[in-house]
């Protein structure tokens, strides 16, 4: 288990991360820790269906995806990267009636938030995340340095 | 990188001494290639600063022919003398190349000899060691009416030819090309040059092809770009924080105190009525609170209890400490500070060693106690130029126990139990029974006269009941019998589980350990005036050598309670397998679990650990725990607690 770059979005973090689009965003997903490929297998899920066709997302009480809001670009000329970063990320009362035990976050790149399907959204990064739900707010805070680092 | 050609020159004439080649401008690393052709039999003399790559002499014709390279240091100038013992006709061709390279330039090289009579002399084949090298050829011939003017290979560049310098009786030529630098060739490449073509017929020829190694790849690298998703920090929180509050407090105008005198609600031992009285403090009135919130200051802390390693039977707990880093912009925690805002009426800074000091985190409406010493130091740091830090560090009653050395006293307390000594012990330093909590000892001891340093006795006295000693998170001190550190609920079940599925608690990392540290299958026990005592477990012996446990300074009454204590070592440390010394938390990845797990946990808790190996299988283990530290930092929290493999007696 680790934090992975999806083989589809290598290369291109930054320019989806800069929100080329009219209509693009990034939206966070949760997967259930059942039935999760391991790291080297969930990499290489090209569109978010696929991954959603080998694995199972959330559907604890009040889950929906959420964009991401404060996405940023930020290039670092003195340490020669260029990091990725967005504000934290909150799934208010999580769970209670139904509840899942999380084992990854997504991040993707939707280019068109105003239709289209999962087959046109593009999984960019995935992070650890180990929680059961129970009806307590959940609150991803994303690393210091953002959800990505180019080097 | 390419190699470029960069100037040639000739030389030739009937002398012993040719210095008519001189150096063109060149720089460090240039490679220069001398071709020289002469006569056999007369003593050749390499000219000074080359290397000889071969000599080879003709079958014919009395033809000797060198090959020499030279790495240019960039102060080569003048002439370059070519000396013969003998007059002779000799010549010579000097070419200089960039971009070979800088230590090892010649990649391959081969000579051929030529024994038939022709005009046309045929190169000798290379193979190439490495990518894209160059290929030099060259030529020599001697012979009388030879020839004067070589025509190149086919498609390769003269760069030079001596002509007629060296023409006439015994003549020679000399004359050198490239293959235009421009050929791209992987390493293993098989290359042959096409032939020299002279003016005479003759078998008095050497060929040359030479193959130059570039200094690099001439083929571009890959540019590398890392692309690396990083962590989050994940948790369902009450309120939206990840974070306990952190209640850090001082007493600064309470002189050495244990502070412990006050009444303090729902603590078992100041909560007593008939023990305490009310506090000055939070009462809204003018008298000085007794501890003063130093919380808002704290930039980062780290605390410190019980035991950092596990390798014997008997569990002795180190001093428990902590260190606060504390923001000092405004001077209030420098001791030189007499405008400050803990100085007293008459001037004196408060900011003084030996002040108690307080650590309780809050968290979901309840206080956890995790610290309770007396100040060390109170170490300033200057930032220049606007910020400055103070380090806090403090130690537990532990402290104050070592630094108490008592005067002897009438033996006293014969036959009374180590829990009993352990209050004497206590009193004779005046501890105040408000800041203890005494368990029940099982070993009957011998009299004291509690002379010396009161933490040595009491560490003696838990050593000999093998109890457990130790300063809470409230400041008391502890004490546990044998059969309490197994017999306790908190100790005998299993208090939580932590692991790696789903199901567990989890954890941020785990130490596993599979050594032979903890085993011990003789021990030999000597009680003060009493008969060793031994018990020995001879299969563990056999497995794993004999490690001997020994003491023999402990103060049981009899030699039958010596003889326990040796039969309890090797029972309970007779055996080695693998056991998990550490695990380490992060509570923030499941607060409202993790928090009360990590704040509220004590020395001597059990617990459960399972992992899940790659491999397959599951290793389960219960562990007390024998230490805690937390690391704090602005949003983040990290608890490690060290680890004792559980028994049953």
């Amino acid at each position: 288990m680790a934090d992975v770059v999806f083989n589809a979005a290598k290369g291109r973090l930054a320019h989806y991360a800069d929100l080329p689009g009219t209509d693009d965003a990034l939206i966070a997903v949760l997967l259930q820790s059942t039935g999760l490929q391991a790291d080297n297998v969930l990499i290489d899920n090209d569109t978010l269906a696929d991954v959603l066709a080998n694995n199972a997302e959330a559907d604890f009480t009040n889950y929906s995806r959420q964009t991401l809001t404060g996405v940023s670009v930020t290039v670092d000329d003195l340490t020669n990267t260029v990091s990725l970063d967005a504000d934290d990320i909150t799934w208010a009362t999580a769970g209670g009636a139904t509840n899942n035990t999380l084992a990854k976050l997504l991040i993707c790149y939707d280019p068109d938030t105003t239709g289209g399907d999962d087959s046109e959204i593009i999984p960019l990064t995935a992070h650890d995340v180990s929680i059961t739900t129970d009806g307590a707010t959940i609150i991803i805070t994303l690393h210091s340095d953002g959800f990505a680092q180019i080097s | 990188m390419a190699i470029t050609f960069i100037a040639s020159g000739v030389d030739g004439g009937n002398a012993s001494t040719l210095t008519g080649l001189t150096w063109p401008t060149v720089q460090a690393g240039d490679l220069a290639l001398l071709v020289w052709t002469g006569v056999s039999t007369t003593t050749w003399t390499d000219p000074s600063g080359w290397t000889l790559v071969a000599e080879h002499n003709g079958g014919s014709g009395s033809l000797r022919s060198r090959l020499y390279y030279r790495v240019c240091t960039g102060s080569e100038s003048g002439s370059i003398t070519l000396t013969h013992a003998d007059i002779d006709r000799q010549s010579a061709v000097l070419a200089v190349y960039r971009g070979a390279h800088p230590t090892s330039p010649i990649d391959a090289w081969a000579d051929r000899d030529e024994d038939a009579a022709t005009d046309v002399h045929a190169c000798p084949q290379v193979t190439t060691g490495h990518a894209d090298c160059v290929i030099v050829t060259a030529v020599g011939e001697r012979v009388t009416g030879g020839t004067t003017d070589y025509t190149p290979p086919t498609g390769y560049t003269e760069r030079a030819d001596t002509d007629a310098l060296a023409s006439g009786t015994g003549g020679t030529i000399t004359a050198l090309a490239d293959d235009g630098l421009a050929t791209s060739r992987p390493s293993g490449t098989s290359v042959t040059p096409p032939p020299w073509v002279g003016t005479v017929s003759t078998g008095n020829v050497v060929t040359w092809t030479i193959s130059v190694r570039p200094d690099a790849p001439s083929t571009l690298g890959p540019a590398a770009e890392t692309d690396t998703a990083l962590p989050v920090a994940v948790g369902a929180a009450p309120g939206g924080t990840l974070l306990p509050k952190l209640i850090v407090e001082v007493a600064f105008s309470s002189a050495p105190s244990t502070i412990s005198s006050y009444l303090t609600l729902n603590d078992p031992t100041r909560g007593l009525i008939g023990t305490g009285k009310i506090a000055p403090d939070n009462l809204g009135g003018a008298e000085v609170p007794i501890w003063e919130d130093v919380s808002q200051w704290v930039r980062s802390a780290t605390i410190r209890r019980g035991s950092s390693r596990i390798d014997s039977p008997v569990v002795r707990y180190e001093p428990g400490t902590c260190s606060v880093v504390l923001s000092n912009a405004d001077r209030r925690f420098d001791p030189s500070n007499t405008d400050g805002p803990y100085v007293d009426g008459s001037g004196v800074s408060q900011v003084r060693p030996m002040r108690a000091v307080r650590i309780r985190a809050q968290w979901d409406n309840q206080i956890y106690p995790l610290f309770y010493g007396y100040a060390d130091a109170w170490d300033v740091e200057w930032r220049e130029p606007s910020d400055s830090v103070c380090t806090l560090t403090a130690t537990d009653a532990f402290k104050v126990l070592a630094n108490i050395k008592r005067i002897p006293q009438a033996p006293a307390g014969a036959g009374e139990t180590t829990s009993a000594r352990i209050n004497r012990i206590l009193d004779s330093a005046a501890w105040p029974a408000t800041d203890r909590m005494i368990g029940t000892g099982t070993v009957t001891v011998q009299a004291t006269t509690l002379e010396g340093s009161a933490l040595d006795e009491l560490w003696l006295t838990s050593d000999t009941e093998i109890g457990e000693l130790y300063v809470d998170g409230a400041g008391r001190v502890r004490f546990r019998g044998r059969s309490q550190i197994t017999g306790d609920t908190r100790s005998a079940t299993s208090q939580v589980t932590f692991g790696d599925g789903g199901s567990e608690l989890p954890y941020q990392g785990l130490t596993i350990a599979t050594d032979h540290e903890t085993v011990y299958n003789h021990a030999r026990i000597t009680r003060v005036g009493g008969t060793e005592q031994t018990a020995l477990d001879l299969v563990s012996v056999t497995e794993y050598f004999e490690r001997t446990f020994e003491r023999s300074d402990l103060i049981m009454t009899t030699d039958d309670q010596a003889l326990t204590y040796a039969q309890y070592i090797v029972l309970v440390a007779a055996t080695a397998e693998l056991r998990f010394t550490q695990i380490t938390i992060d509570p923030r990845s499941a607060p409202n679990q993790l928090y009360p797990q990590v704040l509220g946990r004590e020395c001597g808790d059990r617990i459960t650990i399972r992992k899940r190996p790659p491999g397959g299988g599951l290793v389960e283990r219960d562990v007390w725990i024998r230490g805690v530290e937390h690391e704090i930092e602005p949003e983040r929290w990290r608890t490690t607690w060290t680890l004792q493999a559980a028994y049953s007696i």
